[in-house]
């Protein structure tokens, strides 16, 4: 093969895969990357904290997946990484984490990126009983900064309601996201739970060509 | 619960708090108020034909020069502001290359705003005749307008380029040819150099005036002014540039005009063509001072000769001007003076420029020869007062000593001026500037501000004069530290020129970036300085380590006073806990040795641990995470108190730096980064009584540290401050005009603004700044000096400063053990939290508290205390835990939120609290007698008081709190509630014979809701009072009540009522006895002064504070000074004039007033 051609395969291959395999605009959504931080530093974590959240453990660091974040109500949230603190593989569906959320009123947010409206493919694993709303937040321009900033509205994308208490299950929904909130530029994703209690595992939320 | 509205509450707040700042304040875009006359010579002020139009485009506070142009010479304007020198507008960075589109800090338009200006001004542009570029490349236009500029000079309009840099102007198509301009510019020496070329373009022509670059480094910041090249300010000069941009007009847009061939420095003048009709010439001669020393009119003919009189050698400009019938300037023109004496003055030679207060001034006068005659000696201040004259004959000498008493009057500086006189006659005559240190006295409120002098330009000047004049002492420069050191010393001299003081500024010292960037410990320092027998400089009197910026800057200003110096901006030990620092072998080595200090033994490390070491060389501390998770509690609670010490120790490093240059230097630090987290490295308690100076971010924890650490000395009398201002992300009238009274009644005696913006560029598109492009200064920073100006007018500041925080008796424990053990276990509540709601609902009572630190604990609690407060006090030594006991046992009650004692301070969990004996249960609201007395269990009955006093929902809280007190004999002597019946906050002051109730209204919702936009309707204010603002105020025995910001007595009440205003101060001053009349007299029993002697007076008879006014006889006020001694001073000035003077003496309370004359010779 002559360098041209292989130059020209590479480019191919190269251009093809960019186009094939959009990423999630999502980050961290299998909760592979974890923080540790010490909780009396964030005023954020200690009102929530003391609102009644209960992340990770009693002492004085706390683990979250990095770019995510509690916020609101109360609930219990905790990393699972298998083979550490007494945890099988059974309750991560791929990688070393998933995440266990139990939540009352509570929601938990990907913090960024923000990502434009459109239609995507929410995917992800769950394990559990209960009940999780999959929403996003619409913001628009902000008129005193012509920035995006302004919080329009939310809306819920997926709703979940589940008893797969023994199994991994997977789900996969095309939603239309920000398409009914006018002035909708950009958008971000979070989950919120009434009642039960879930293993969730590699969220990803993909563009659809 | 709704799951839409819940979120979307939330999501709308994190989104206002990320980035929906508000953008409120004045907005100045394109508006220019003429109503600010300064001292300037019109030159052309109104003249025959038509006027040329011209649209101009200029940044910053050169579009100030506009105005300046325009108080000197006729024509119209319209303004287009640019972001800077280098780029159009924030919405066309991308323009110049640069792909990131910045949107400025507190930026006051947003894209589409600024699409629907552009096209007005494309629109205005069209009727201009000129278009002129002011310091503004043409390239960095974007290309749509540049376009449409050239597109205008092809159809006849005139372009004029002022470039920024003295780079040299292409442009495709135009051939530039270098040009004369019917004006003798090269007279003026910053004139001199310049480079004039034309082109044509199609119709038009481009002008392109190239200033020659300068060559004093004054950085971007520095680079002010649109017309007149940088650094040119001049009394004389100046208006002789703008007289020059005038001609530059006329050249463009009507060159016909020039009418005035030639004017000769020997007073020949010529014209070009027969004269008009009845018109005239007026001619003056200037001197290099600004001064006319000689003019006359003369009827005006084709050629005629002004016969000048004998002039001094300051003569420097003959100025003549073509007058029509109507009074009209046709047209002008100037000639340079060379006047030649056989001997001259050569200078005043001074030890110093800068003088203490009465210091006496001794120096010398040389003459270029040995001469005869009497030189006239004097002083003139920043203020026109001559503080000093004297009259020196002498005969054949080359040279003259002399020595000058002057009596110190406010004077920040003068010109000392020395004229050479020959039989009668002004020969020459030269002046040097002399300083005052003012800066020693802070016994009044003082009203400081960031800013920026290190341009020696007419409008920079112009503005730090603006700043004086309403109401600021203090300019914190936040350039001499980068400037070169001949710069660094102009600065604060250039200030003292405007009357204002100047304060030291200095980058961050140490925090997070040392480590991270400079990839080194940034505490190694005053170890080498231990090492080194204390010095922080070698044998050589080199520094140990780099040269310290700021010891540079003090070798420069020492003479003429520092108001402080500052170690550094936002100096933290860490800005987050990643960044925690130091963990490097040095920091390792010296927290060993640390240790060895503090537990003397292994043994006792080991006990107060609760580990096993055998050896300190065993002990190795990790970042927070790993110690956590390795078991180490107390090794990092050690080492975080270990790094406060290290983290002090720096700071005394540096402050013996620039003591050993300037020994009685006023230091400290100011907006002190992390100061409630736990890697912020700030142990307040223990560090600021090292300084004279501290100015942190408002808030209550700090502020009180600062009351009560800092103590300063006789010499070096405190300056305790807090910033506000724009940073804050509000600006709204309210918000701004509450700061200085908060400051005040927290016990603060000063105020710092942030910022006045840089000169060079603010004011265009964004208001974090306090001036307009005109000099008027913005509604957001005037709203606050208003009210300084009430509390520095009234005698508020000084009374409250000549007044103590009143103490009820409480103590608040105040240890950073708590704030560490507190980050080991933070669950229940965090160090902070509990400190404010502590501290908040003491307030929100009116009720006097002081700290006791962990030091002060273990030695017991002082004596006469009723209540000690144990805000999240979870770390207590055994010594602490012991002074509690005995506290509680001999009658005093304790009274905890939650966990007291669980940990030694070490951070070493017992298995129980220290204190449960004392305690009793652990429950909420138990209160149980231990001794003769109480321990009270809160748990989380204050929790959010602090937020929920401050509107007026903790009635519960308040009484429930009294109701506790009571059992401690803590009775508030003075209440102030609300029309609810609620406790509201205030704070009370007290001296010998005055109580003053000090309440601050809250803000209104309405009142804060003040928006600007851009256009006409900017500074639309709408604010309401919702009338929430009623308050009782009661005393617990009737007194003599005085409100002080009305002026009105209220009788000799029990109780009295106030309706408030939102967001500003008042001050009722409660009196046993009625308010005195004050006493006057003066201490001269002829009552007769000459100019320059000390009118002594005695005065008494008030109670805390007075005010004096001195009038002259024409009854105008010369002088007011605010008083709380026994004696005054004053000093008629030299110009001032002689007769029948009044002193008036009013008691700042009550008003009565006690008036004296005295006689000035």
């Amino acid at each position: 093969m002559t360098m041209k051609k292989l130059f020209t395969t590479i480019i191919c291959a190269a251009t093809v895969c960019g186009v094939t395999a959009a990423e999630s605009v999502l980050r961290n959504g299998d909760f592979e990357i974890v923080e540790k931080r010490a909780k009396a530093t964030s005023k954020h974590l200690m009102g929530q904290i003391k609102q009644g959240w209960n992340i990770g453990n009693n002492g004085p660091v706390l683990e979250l997946p990095k770019w995510w974040l509690v916020n609101n109500g109360k609930g219990t949230l905790r990393i699972i990484t298998a083979g550490e603190k007494g945890e099988n593989k059974e309750n991560v569906k791929n990688g070393k984490n998933s995440l266990y959320f139990e939540s009352r009123g509570g929601q938990f947010m990907c913090t960024a990126p923000k990502f434009k409206p459109g239609k995507y493919t929410l995917k992800f694993s769950a394990k559990g009983k209960g009940a999780l709303s999959f929403n996003c937040y619409c913001y628009g321009i902000n008129p005193k900064t012509g920035k995006v900033a302004r919080f329009i509205t939310s809306e819920k994308i997926h709703v979940l309601k589940d008893d797969t208490a023994n199994a991994w299950k997977d789900y996969t929904q095309v939603v239309e996201i920000g398409k009914k909130t006018e002035g909708a530029k950009e958008c971000t994703f979070a989950f919120y739970g009434t009642y039960g209690a879930f293993y969730l595992d590699d969220i990803s939320l993909t563009p659809v060509k | 619960m709704n799951i839409k509205s819940l979120l979307s509450g939330i999501l709308a707040c994190i989104a206002f708090l990320s980035f929906g700042w508000s953008k409120d304040g004045e907005v100045s875009w394109r508006k220019l108020d003429e109503s600010i006359v300064t001292p300037h010579r019109p030159i052309a002020k109104t003249t025959t034909g038509t006027k040329p139009t011209a649209m101009i485009f200029a940044c910053g506070v050169s579009q100030r020069e506009i105005i300046e142009l325009k108080q000197r010479f006729d024509y119209n304007y319209k303004l287009w502001p640019v972001l800077n020198l280098k780029n159009f507008s924030p919405f066309t960075l991308a323009h110049n290359n640069n792909k990131k589109i910045r949107t400025p800090y507190a930026s006051i338009m947003r894209n589409e705003d600024y699409q629907i200006e552009e096209k007005k001004l494309l629109e205005e542009m069209e009727q201009c005749d000129l278009i002129v570029l002011g310091k503004f490349s043409f390239n960095a236009f974007p290309t749509h307008i540049r376009n449409k500029i050239l597109q205008l000079i092809k159809q006849g309009k005139g372009l004029i380029i002022i470039p920024d840099d003295g780079s040299d102007m292409t442009l495709e198509n135009v051939s530039f040819q270098k040009t004369d301009i019917d004006f003798n510019f090269k007279a003026i020496p910053s004139l001199a150099e310049a480079n004039i070329k034309i082109g044509t373009f199609g119709k038009g022509k481009i002008l392109v005036i190239n200033y020659p670059e300068i060559k004093v480094k004054i950085g971007t910041i520095g680079r002010v002014g649109a017309f007149s090249p940088y650094e040119s300010e001049d009394p004389l000069y100046y208006d002789y540039i703008m007289a020059f941009m005038g001609k530059c007009f006329w050249h463009m847009t009507a060159p016909e005009r020039s009418i005035i061939k030639n004017v000769s420095p020997d007073g020949k003048v010529e014209l070009k063509k027969t004269a008009p009709n009845n018109s005239r010439f007026t001619y003056a001669v200037l001197d290099k001072f600004g001064r006319e020393i000689f003019k006359g009119t003369q009827k005006a003919e084709k050629n005629i000769s002004i016969t000048l009189p004998e002039l001094p050698v300051t003569a420097k400009l003959l100025e003549v001007k073509l007058i029509s019938s109507d009074n009209k300037t046709i047209d002008y023109e100037i000639a340079p003076l060379n006047i030649k004496k056989s001997v001259i003055l050569k200078n005043i030679t001074l030890p110093k420029d800068g003088w203490k207060i009465d210091e006496v001034i001794s120096g010398k006068i040389e003459f270029t020869a040995p001469a005869k005659g009497v030189v006239k000696l004097s002083a003139v201040d920043n203020s026109g007062r001559e503080i000093y004259r004297s009259n020196y004959a002498f005969s054949g000498r080359k040279s003259l000593d002399f020595t000058a008493k002057i009596l110190h009057q406010k004077s920040s500086f003068a010109n000392l001026s020395a004229q050479f006189i020959q039989d009668g006659k002004l020969i020459d005559e030269i002046r040097t500037p002399i300083y005052f240190d003012t800066t020693r006295d802070t016994s009044d409120f003082i009203f400081g501000i960031w800013s920026y002098a290190n341009s020696n330009t007419r409008t920079a000047n112009l503005l730090l004069k603006q700043m004086a004049a309403h109401g600021i002492d203090v300019v914190m420069d936040a350039h001499a530290l980068y400037a070169s050191e001949e710069r660094s010393h102009f600065i604060p001299r250039n200030l003292k020129r405007a009357g204002l003081n100047y304060a030291a500024y200095s980058i961050r010292l140490v925090g997070s970036h040392i480590i991270r960037h400079r990839k080194k410990c940034g505490y190694r320092y005053y170890e080498m300085m231990q090492q080194n027998n204390g010095s922080p400089f070698d044998k050589d009197g080199r520094p140990l380590d780099r040269e310290y910026l700021t010891t540079r800057i003090a070798r420069g200003a020492k003479n003429i006073g520092v108001m402080f110096y500052n170690l550094g901006d936002e100096n933290t030990g860490a800005d987050v806990l990643e960044d925690e620092n130091c963990f490097c072998d040095d920091c390792q080595r010296r927290f060993r040795e640390y240790l060895k200090r503090e537990h003397g033994t292994i043994e006792n490390l080991n006990k107060n641990y609760g580990s096993k070491y055998k050896s300190f060389n065993e002990i190795k501390v990790y970042p927070f995470i790993k110690s956590v998770e390795n078991g180490k509690y107390c090794e990092w609670v050690d080492y975080r108190l270990f790094m406060e010490e290290e983290f002090i120790k720096l700071h005394i490093f540096y402050k013996t730096k620039i003591r050993s240059v300037d020994p009685e230097a006023r230091v400290g630090i100011e907006g002190m980064a992390g100061t409630s987290r736990t890697y912020g490295s700030f142990n307040l308690a223990k560090m600021i009584p090292h300084f004279e100076f501290c100015c942190p971010y408002f808030v209550q924890r700090d502020a009180w540290a600062v009351v009560q650490y800092m103590k300063g000395s006789k010499n070096i009398p405190p300056l305790r401050g807090a910033w506000f201002g724009s940073y804050e992300g509000e600006m709204n009238d309210q918000y701004i005009q509450q700061q200085p009274w908060r400051y005040l009644f927290a016990g603060m005696g000063s105020i710092f603004y942030w910022t006045s913006g840089v000169p060079a560029t603010a004011s265009t598109y964004s208001n974090a700044c306090i001036f307009g492009p005109d000099l008027k200064l913005l509604s957001h920073f005037t709203k606050a000096s208003d009210e300084v100006k009430i509390i520095k007018e009234k005698a508020i500041g000084k009374m409250l400063l000549n007044s103590t925080p009143r103490y009820d008796d409480i103590l608040i424990h105040y240890s950073n053990s708590n704030l560490h053990v507190a980050t080991l276990n933070p669950d229940k509540s965090t160090w902070d939290a509990s400190l404010a709601d502590f501290q908040g609902i003491l307030f929100s009572l009116g009720l006097g508290y002081r700290y006791i630190d962990q030091q002060n604990l273990e030695k017991g609690v002082p004596a006469g205390t009723k209540v000690l407060m144990l805000p999240y006090s979870q770390a207590m030594s055994e010594k602490e835990v012991a002074s509690v006991r005995e506290f509680v046992k001999q009658g005093g009650m304790v009274i905890a939120d939650y966990n007291p004692a669980t940990a030694n301070k070490y951070g070493r969990f017992y298995s129980e609290s220290a204190l449960k004996d004392v305690f009793g249960k652990f429950e909420k609201m138990n209160i149980a007698r231990y001794g003769k007395g109480y321990a009270v269990y809160l748990d989380d009955y204050l929790s959010g008081s602090y937020a929920r006093s401050m509107k007026g929902e903790a009635a519960g809280i308040q009484k429930g709190l009294l109701h506790i007190f009571k059992k401690a004999g803590v009775v508030p002597s003075y209440s102030v509630v609300d029309d609810k019946g609620t406790s509201r906050e205030f704070s009370v002051f007290e001296n010998e014979k005055t109580t003053s109730l000090c309440i601050l209204a809250p803000r209104t919702a309405a009142g804060a809701a003040r928006q600007s936009a851009v256009g006409a309707e900017g500074a639309a204010v709408k604010t309401a009072v919702d009338g929430s603002l009623f308050r009782t105020v009661i005393l617990k025995k009737p007194m003599h009540v005085y409100d002080i910001v009305k002026d009105k007595y209220l009788g000799y009440v029990k109780s009295f009522n106030v309706d408030l205003a939102p967001a500003v101060g008042r001050i009722f001053v409660c009196l046993e006895k009625t308010a005195m009349k004050p006493e006057i007299k003066v201490d001269k029993f002829s009552a007769s002064f000459s100019k320059g002697e000390a009118v002594q007076f005695k005065i008494g008879n008030f109670e805390n504070a007075a005010i004096l006014t001195v009038k002259d006889p024409s009854g105008k006020v010369v002088d007011v000074q605010r008083l709380t001694g026994n004696s005054a001073r004053f000093v008629p000035a030299f110009n001032e004039p002689s007769g029948k003077w009044t002193a008036e003496l009013k008691n700042a309370i009550g008003g009565m007033k006690t008036s004296i004359t005295f006689n000035v010779k």
